[in-house]
């Protein structure tokens, strides 16, 4: 009879010190485990100790297992620390892994599509809208994309309106991010027609267009992607400032003073021998194509500052 | 000094010498070894004999041999001295005459005059 085969602890007990013996001759390691499980049965059939107590009284399979290691000039072995140890390795690189694909699955279905283009839009996209170029509205924004406004257009709001301007009535139009094209008029009322869309999500206050008897200020505050097509009667002076985006003047009649932070300013003036120029590139280029030069005796003065970016007289 | 330590170390160092005069004139297997030590007051743990057996035995002090009669069916493993352990234990009794006759030697004319 033997109670190795039968007693689940023992057997474990065997099992461990095989384990903790690796490297030892197999004659030699098959000698050792039969000596020990001789020593069990004998302390079981002679003794009242029971195989706890004769496990026990052994001390511990890997104490015993690193005794012989030792004699044989084998060094020790601490399975039990070494499967604690890979146990910990494989669950911090599952954790690693798991981690790892939600990032990617994150990314992925952030910044996806890489680039997107609209040519009738005249926007790129890249990075799931990451990055937005609006080549028609003026402005490049980094934000992260809520939905397709790009094609839909479902954020828009549309602001028009017009207003009676004296004679002497300065037109102050100051804008965040946008393209503002502004033309003359004959026609003795001021008039907008803009497209706002709001990336931020606050709501175009009207207030903000606000009246008064000499200054019409229409200030877009911090509202995002202001597209505006301003009719401005001749002879009504003009100051704009905007922070990203592109100014277009067509046509103009009138004194007109625009600063830029970030953009472009496009003058196409219908009659170039009636302005002074004076412009101011800090970072970028002046292209002059007209020929304009700074002479005050010029019936307007054209006033231009680009922080980053350029000036283009057509 | 810690008299409990020193024994221990004593113990230790006396316990390969005692194993060696236990087998002279006998075979004895693991338990019936580990009894005789404790009859003698020298109680070593199961788990330190054998791999203690083991390094006589690879020292061709001792040698083993698998007997399964006369047991209860599984096999014992019976331990005696080889020739080199026969030797070897007459010299170290040599050594242990020599220290005890030290030990009981009575003082020098030197010592009972200081």
């Amino acid at each position: 009879m033997k109670p190795s085969n039968k007693n689940p602890k023992i057997e474990k007990y065997l099992a461990e010190m095989e384990l903790s013996l690796s490297g030892i001759p197999i004659s030699e390691k098959c000698d050792i485990l039969m000596e020990i499980s001789s020593h069990i049965e004998d302390r079981i059939d002679t003794s009242s100790m029971d195989t706890d107590a004769v496990l026990n009284s052994l001390g511990s399979a890997e104490g015993v297992a690193n005794r012989y290691r030792l004699e044989r000039g084998f060094s020790t072995v601490h399975t039990q620390k070494r499967r604690s140890w890979f146990k910990s390795l494989l669950i911090f690189t599952g954790i690693c892994f798991a981690f790892t694909a939600l990032m990617i699955v994150f990314i992925i279905k952030s910044f996806t599509p890489f680039i997107e283009v609209n040519e009738d839009q005249g926007r790129v996209r890249m990075m799931g809208g990451l990055i937005d170029i609006n080549a028609s509205e003026g402005f490049v924004g980094m934000k992260m994309s809520t939905g397709n406004e790009m094609t839909t257009g479902n954020k828009t709001e549309k602001l028009k309106g017009n207003q009676v301007l004296s004679f002497g009535d300065v037109l102050k139009i100051e804008a965040n991010n946008g393209r503002i094209v502004i033309q003359s008029t004959d026609e003795l009322e001021m008039s907008y027609d803009c497209d706002v869309q709001k990336f931020s999500g606050e709501r175009l206050d009207k207030k903000k267009l606000n009246p008064k008897p000499s200054v019409f200020n229409l200030d877009t505050g911090m509202i995002k992607g202001v597209k505006c097509t301003f009719q401005i009667p001749k002879d009504i002076a003009l100051n704009t400032r905007l922070l990203n985006g592109n100014v277009v003047l067509e046509d103009l009649q009138q004194n007109v003073k625009i600063k830029i932070t970030n953009g472009t300013i496009i003058f196409e003036p219908k009659d170039a021998v009636k302005f002074s120029l004076k412009s101011e590139v800090i970072n970028g280029s002046l292209f002059n194509n007209s020929g304009l030069t700074f002479d005050k005796s010029k019936p307007y003065q054209a006033d231009f500052m680009v922080t980053n970016g350029k000036i283009v007289i057509k | 000094m810690n008299i409990t330590k020193w024994k221990t170390q004593l113990r230790k160092g006396f316990l390969e010498f005692y194993l060696l005069n236990l087998l002279q004139d006998k075979e004895l297997y693991g338990v019936s070894i580990l009894d005789a030590l404790e009859q003698m007051g020298l109680t070593i743990t199961d788990g330190t004999l054998y791999p203690l057996l083991s390094r006589l035995t690879r020292e061709g002090l001792i040698q083993g041999k698998w007997i399964t009669h006369d047991t209860k069916g599984h096999p014992r493993k019976y331990f005696k001295l080889t020739a080199a352990g026969k030797k070897l234990l007459q010299v170290m009794k040599k050594e242990w005459s020599i220290l005890t006759q030290a030990i009981n030697l009575p003082p020098s004319k030197k010592d009972m005059e200081a």
